[in-house]
């Protein structure tokens, strides 16, 4: 294709470079072709995450160029389409972080719970079982932009935790000591963010309410 | 012993997140055999689980065939392009 055409005295600049410098290593990065080569992956795992072509996009391109810079780190130990999509979560992660509706979620803790809960701890509203058919949405794209919507509208903090569990399956220990969480505090913002989420999508996507509660049902 | 529909929910949100103890359990389950609120929360909660497994975990195994939109050939030309611009300028301000 034409990715042969401008790169190349860069490229074989850089082989070059590779050859004297690290000979040990099997393969030279060669950007010409990771577009090629891992564009499509890329691409469809961004847009998976952030549901909009021209995010994913973007995403995938800051991803290329921060590989780029930084193919001295590149070790050779991981696949390059390994390595490639490692910095491409990270961007797509940012991306998620970044995008604070400006409610923190500091003083709100008690507020949401509330919102849920009575005093006594029983559902303000029955959470009504509507049918929820996974296989059924998975290929649905409205289903995913409002599940987008959903996961904006939480509070950053619960943003970022719920991204890094249920987007990109991180561990529970991983995902504390990135955000500088205890245990016991990332149970409390996951419940958050899978409640919120949960009722966010009934009432957008199923329009479904959650019935008034009657007061006999729940003990 | 008994539990709340709070105590209840935590219990099934975490449930996806970690084992829950067996005492946990116990409580969770009695508390499941009478409240039908948190029955449809966990029911729901689990669904939406899997659901994101689904989209998040499985299709991001390279042998699988996603329902997602391939690489459009425009999106797939103007990435090279700025790629090799970028490289260019790298090694102009070089």
């Amino acid at each position: 294709m034409s990715a042969d055409d401008g790169i190349q005295p860069v490229n074989s600049r850089e082989v070059t470079r590779d050859e004297a410098g690290r000979s040990g290593t099997c393969g030279a990065l060669d950007p010409s072709t990771w577009v090629d080569a891992h564009g499509q992956v890329m691409y469809r795992y961004a847009l998976a995450r952030v549901t909009k072509p021209e995010v994913a996009e973007e995403l995938v391109q800051e991803a290329l160029l921060a590989a780029w810079r930084a193919r001295d780190s590149f070790q050779g130990q991981s696949a390059e389409r390994t390595w490639l999509i490692g910095i491409l979560r990270h961007k797509i992660l940012d991306h998620l972080r970044s995008r604070s509706r400006g409610v923190e979620d500091a003083a709100s803790h008690s507020d949401w719970l509330e919102a849920f809960f009575d005093e006594r701890g029983r559902w303000v509203r029955m959470p009504d079982p509507a049918a929820v058919r996974p296989d059924a949405l998975l290929e649905k794209q409205e289903f995913w932009d409002v599940f987008h919507t959903c996961l904006d509208a939480l509070p950053p903090r619960a943003r970022e935790a719920f991204a890094r569990r249920v987007l990109e399956q991180e561990e529970t220990g991983a995902i504390c000591k990135a955000m500088g969480i205890t245990a016991t505090n990332l149970w409390v913002i996951l419940f958050r963010a899978r409640t919120q989420m949960r009722q966010c999508l009934t009432l957008k996507w199923f329009n479904v309410a959650d019935r008034e509660a009657g007061g006999n049902e729940s003990p | 012993m008994m539990i709340n529909c709070k105590r209840a929910a935590e219990l099934i949100c975490q449930s996806l997140d970690r084992p829950l103890s067996l005492w946990e359990r116990f409580q969770l389950r009695l508390h499941l055999w009478m409240c039908a609120g948190c029955k449809g929360f966990k029911k729901q909660s689990e669904a939406l689980d899997r659901l994101l497994q689904m989209r998040f975990h499985d299709l991001a195994r390279e042998d699988i065939e996603t329902q997602l939109d391939g690489l459009p050939d425009e999106v797939c030309d103007r990435l090279k392009q700025k790629l090799r611009a970028a490289i260019e300028d790298d090694a102009s301000s070089n």
